[in-house]
């Protein structure tokens, strides 16, 4: 907020110096006073049907990152482009600790309160295309060694010619 | 501050089970703090179905990123500014609905079931009052004079400087002061009148 105050507000210039301080120390006591009181007021008691509710929220939160961490052991390859995959989401959000959450003061995304991308289970269409690329990648290696076996054939038709 | 009652695990323990996979530790670190961050929440929102809101989000937040948690603050204060930039996020979204009140008493929070008279009508005059105040403002006064958080710890909380805070904290109790003066008798009319002519009122300017 700026400190440009009406002009309705100014301090009169020939106001006495004696008076002003004594106004000014009877304005920090009313101040005082508020933060008394606000400090006075009591805490108001979690609803039970909130709590529950963030609560169930919670457990599916832990349900889902059980069955995302389960589908990703099952399989090896999977777990390996998962795991590259959120190293990468890690390093867009690091440091994600206290600074990260500082700088989403200025406005993070809508669903997001703290400026960082959350994580969720993988929506299908990503399942899929991982599938494909497991099948690629499982071919990959046949590819090279017949690579590898043709290169060494032509090697040895080169020196014996 | 909720802590750990002896026995129990602390707060970063718990933090790091529930980076290590365990299905509970955050439920029990949620259900050990949650008083004080439905404080915020609520103060900072001023509806309770906003601060419900909020706080559920914040909660699922630092479900997923709390294997980001470096360490370099107390947990609590992580947690506070999750719920706090959940908060004002949420206003933002809702900014038509969060800066002034309309003066009509039905859109004050109910207070709590059991309790006392006199707790019960203080707490709708100052969630009446906070509600005149700007979000940024509010926060800081919430943090610092309602849960008792240091001028520094706050300023960690809200990412702002510790000269902004106080700012913020001495501008915000100069605006509730005219609300809140009443409760200490200056006014003639007592502890009725909780709305100044200030403040826009569909009953006609406070009463």
């Amino acid at each position: 907020m700026s400190g440009h105050w009406p002009p309705e507000w100014e301090d009169p210039e020939e106001e006495v110096p004696e008076e002003a301080e004594q106004l000014e120390a009877d304005a920090q006591a009313r101040l005082s006073e508020v933060t008394a009181y606000l400090a006075s007021v009591p805490a108001p008691v979690v609803p039970e049907n909130v709590a529950a509710r963030i609560g169930a929220a919670l457990a599916a939160e832990a349900t889902a990152r059980a069955d995302d961490t389960a589908a990703t052991a099952g399989s090896p390859t999977a777990a390996a482009a998962n795991g590259s995959a959120d190293a990468a989401v890690g390093d867009d959000t690091a440091p994600a600790d206290d600074t990260a959450v500082h700088e989403s003061a200025g406005g993070p995304p809508a669903g997001s309160p703290d400026g960082s991308r959350t994580l969720g289970p993988a929506p299908a269409r990503a399942r899929v295309g991982r599938n494909r690329r497991r099948r690629l990648r499982v071919s990959l290696p046949k590819a090279v060694g017949s690579l590898a076996v043709c290169l060494v054939l032509a090697g040895l038709g080169f020196g014996l010619a | 501050m909720s802590g750990p009652a002896p026995g129990e695990p602390s707060d970063v323990t718990l933090l790091r089970r529930h980076a290590d996979g365990d299905p509970d530790a955050f439920g029990l670190l949620f259900r050990r703090h949650s008083g004080r961050l439905w404080a915020v929440a609520l103060r900072i929102t001023c509806d309770p179905d906003d601060a419900a809101d909020a706080l559920q989000d914040a909660m699922i937040s630092a479900f997923r990123r709390a294997g980001d948690f470096r360490g370099e603050s107390a947990v609590t204060t992580w947690l506070h500014r999750i719920v706090v930039n959940a908060s004002l996020d949420l206003l933002r979204r809702r900014s038509a609905r969060s800066v002034s009140w309309s003066g009509d008493p039905d859109d004050l929070p109910l207070p709590e079931p059991g309790e006392g008279a006199s707790a019960a009508d203080s707490r709708i005059d100052v969630d009446a009052a906070l509600r005149t105040l700007p979000p940024p403002q509010r926060a800081a006064l919430v943090l610092v004079d309602m849960l008792g958080y240091s001028v520094a710890d706050t300023s960690a909380i809200l990412g702002v400087s510790e000269g902004t805070v106080k700012s913020r904290c001495a501008r915000g109790r100069a605006r509730l002061l005219p609300h809140l003066a009443h409760l200490r008798g200056d006014y003639p009319e007592g502890r009725n009148q909780t709305v100044p002519d200030s403040v826009p009122s569909e009953q006609g300017g406070g009463a």
